[in-house]
């Protein structure tokens, strides 16, 4: 029973730590086909909100609280000068997103050094026969849901939500009805940024934070959203399930090293399986 | 979508056709190609131009280090190190009457980098030693390059020794006597069973087995051992392991941004009060004041050099040093930067030139340098410096606490099976496995 509960509690997390690090992509690919290379980066900014207000001794709720409107503002920013040009033009996006990346990452040094400290650790841990883990990673994995079910009910039940679905699946008829295509998309990116910030607030306390924190990230979350396929996130959310599930399993049985290999090995027999991805045939709306 | 073929969804949706994608994307990839290469060969170079390497004008000295990019972590000190060596050299008018110029290639935390650059670097005729690499993996991709070209080659950073080459010269403390001083005393304050935590790469794998070397020396048990990836930040699975196998001690090898992670969760699972925790390699990245003090406090480290200690040799140092780096800490990498230029200038000196073969008996002579951590020789058959070595924990204050030291051992060689006196020919690197 204890294993079980071990199994369930730790695979609990890497599934949601997956999904809550692929929900702002999963917005900004997976809705509007944006690529977003300094996904990471969004991340680490928000990850830098909770250092700055651990700094000035604030509570870190109030970190988590801030950082995505702090990521937000800084994604609203650069869609407006940036991205609103870029939209439909895949390769370009890719471009102007990794630039952005490298020079986040190098404002990120010049503003806190390689070796940033200020983070407090969350103490509290628990135990579960003979192994302990730590409270604040199954805070992780709640609010990892709930942030999933909310973006969710944002999407199917607001008006907002109905409209930016328009807005990027159908555009011209969308603009045709009256609805604001270019306003719609903004919303949808500084959501996807919002998403992104909540991320690496969350995950703050638990990794390093530096400013080159969020290239490990990327091509992980990267796959799932992509082995998600086009029900951005309903595919994201089974895509962490699968990879997540897969990649916990891998390092328990063998090794993180062969882990790695492993998860690779299952998008490879995904893609070619399901090669638009796993919600390709799905009756679901987003 | 109902109604419009499945391949013209995303079009309609995005504006891209497959063929138009696909021909924007030879176009990129085809600039990167050629610009790749090109930007980084270029990037990061100081003066190229200058004097010719003549009789007067100043000579050049190649560096190659990450000073940007994930590895800038370890890079940072090491170029403030150099600026402030090449400074100090050339206060004093520099060598044999000529200034040094530094030619300091960025390779910007990516070893092709490395490889374009010390190509560079042995290309040109005017540079008379290089000092750089940084990452075990770096020092590994570039010592062939020195080695093909014959020329002299510096590696000033801590690693898990055995590198017995004539060209090259190696400033770094090293396993024979760093983790000969830890291992003993981790034994005596926390127990037998140790369980390694390393970085997959070179320096993780060569250092895990000087660990099992160390630890049955002093009859313990290595009850654990586990190599993880040098992007991996969530260690729950490395967790459960631990807590499987009860070690006395965990021993830390982890290197980079994305290990420290551990630290947090090793400290938020609780298990800091049950198991200790010991590390080659914690303070190269300045952990201590990364970590908070919950995390990271009674951590246990082995180095050559702490800013905390209080030796004249060390004081004097850290006052030239803050008056050029006011508030930068002064951690062992530092140490070994300085010990890099200081034997190679001593040697220069003594042997009245800057050419390769007498500068490289100069340095087999006996050499003896002041350093931050006291006056130190360089092992004449190993090309190895014989260490002090200082035992510490991280204290409460991000700072670290010196429990004992320890002063070199120059009974013997660094290290067994190298005499590059007797056999100046070897150019290789020795391990525990071979």
């Amino acid at each position: 029973m204890d294993a079980l509960v071990n199994v369930a509690i730790s695979s609990s997390f890497y599934i949601a730590l997956l999904l809550l690090l692929a929900l702002g992509l999963a917005v900004m690919y997976g809705l509007m086909r944006v690529i977003n290379f300094a996904h990471g980066e969004f991340i680490a900014v928000g990850a830098f909100v909770v250092l700055v207000m651990q700094r000035a001794d604030l509570p870190l709720w109030a970190g988590i609280v801030v950082a995505p409107f702090v990521v937000a503002l800084m994604g609203l920013v650069l869609e407006r000068l940036l991205i609103r040009h870029l939209y439909g033009r895949l390769v370009e996006t890719i471009l102007v997103t990794f630039g952005l990346s490298i020079i986040i990452q190098q404002l990120l040094v010049n503003a806190f050094g390689t070796s940033p400290s200020g983070m407090k650790a969350v103490k509290g841990s628990f135990s579960v026969g003979d192994f302990r883990f730590s409270v604040y990673q199954q805070i992780i994995v709640v609010l990892a849901v709930l942030a999933v079910i909310a973006t969710y009910l944002v999407f199917t039940r607001t008006l907002y939500g109905l409209r930016s679905r328009a807005a990027v699946q159908a555009p011209d008829a969308a603009a045709a009805s009256g609805i604001d295509v270019s306003r719609s998309n903004m919303r949808t990116f500084v959501l996807g940024s919002a998403l992104a910030g909540f991320a690496g607030a969350l995950i703050a306390p638990i990794v390093g934070v530096q400013p080159f924190m969020g290239q490990g990230f990327l091509a992980r979350v990267f796959t799932t959203v992509i082995v998600g396929g086009p029900a951005a996130l309903s595919g994201t959310t089974a895509a962490s399930g699968l990879l997540g599930g897969t990649q916990y399993a891998g390092e328990a049985v063998v090794s993180p090293f062969v882990a790695q290999a492993i998860v690779m090995l299952v998008v490879i027999v995904v893609v070619r399986w399901r090669p638009r991805g796993l919600s390709a045939a799905w009756r679901v709306s987003v | 979508m109902k109604g419009i073929p499945d391949d013209q969804q995303s079009s309609q949706a995005t504006g891209i056709t497959r063929r138009g994608f696909l021909g924007r994307a030879v176009v990129v990839a085809g600039g990167l190609t050629v610009g790749g290469p090109l930007l980084a060969a270029c990037g990061g170079d100081a003066a190229p131009g200058g004097a010719a390497g003549g009789g007067s004008g100043p000579v050049k000295v190649g560096s190659l280090l990450d000073g940007t990019g994930p590895l800038s972590l370890y890079g940072e000190p090491m170029v403030k190190a150099q600026t402030f060596m090449i400074e100090e050299i050339n206060a004093k008018g520099g060598l044999l009457g000529r200034q040094l110029e530094l030619r300091y290639i960025d390779s910007k935390s990516q070893i092709p980098n490395y490889v374009a650059g010390a190509r560079e670097l042995v290309g040109d005729k005017d540079v008379v030693v290089t000092h750089g690499g940084i990452t075990s993996a770096s020092r590994e991709a570039i010592r062939p390059v020195f080695d093909q070209a014959e020329k002299l080659y510096f590696y000033n950073q801590l690693y898990e020794g055995g590198v017995c080459d004539k060209w090259v010269f190696c400033t770094g403390v090293v396993p024979q006597q760093q983790m000969k001083q830890l291992i003993p005393y981790i034994a005596e304050v926390a127990g037998k069973r140790v369980y390694t935590m390393a970085a997959d790469y070179n320096y993780g794998q060569i250092s895990a087995q000087w660990v099992r070397k160390f630890v049955g020396d002093i009859g313990g048990e290595v009850v654990g051992e586990e190599f993880i990836p040098l992007d991996q930040s969530n260690f729950n699975s490395s967790l459960a392991r631990i807590q499987a196998a009860k070690p006395d001690v965990v021993l830390s090898l982890l290197v980079g941004g994305a290990h420290l992670g551990f630290y947090n969760q090793f400290a938020q699972a609780g298990l800091k009060d049950q198991i200790a925790l010991a590390s080659t390699v914690v303070g190269l990245g300045n952990e201590q004041q990364v970590l908070s003090p919950e995390v990271g406090e009674g951590l246990i480290v082995a180095m050559p050099y702490f800013q905390e200690l209080e030796t004249p040799a060390s004081k004097a140092f850290a006052q030239a040093w803050q008056k050029r780096w006011p508030g930068a800490y002064i951690n062992d990498e530092v140490n070994s930067v300085v010990l890099g230029y200081r034997f190679w200038a001593a040697a220069v000196e003594k042997a009245g030139t800057f050419d390769r073969d007498p500068v490289i008996a100069a340095l087999e002579s006996g050499l003896t340098i002041d350093a931050p951590e006291g006056e130190v020789l360089m092992d004449p058959v190993t090309h190895h410096v014989h260490h002090a070595v200082s035992l510490a924990k991280i204290n409460r204050n991000k700072g670290f606490d010196i429990i004992k030291s320890f002063p070199p051992d120059t009974s013997g060689p660094v290290f067994d099976r190298c005499d590059l006196i007797k056999n100046p020919d070897m150019h290789t690197q020795i391990t525990e496995a071979t």
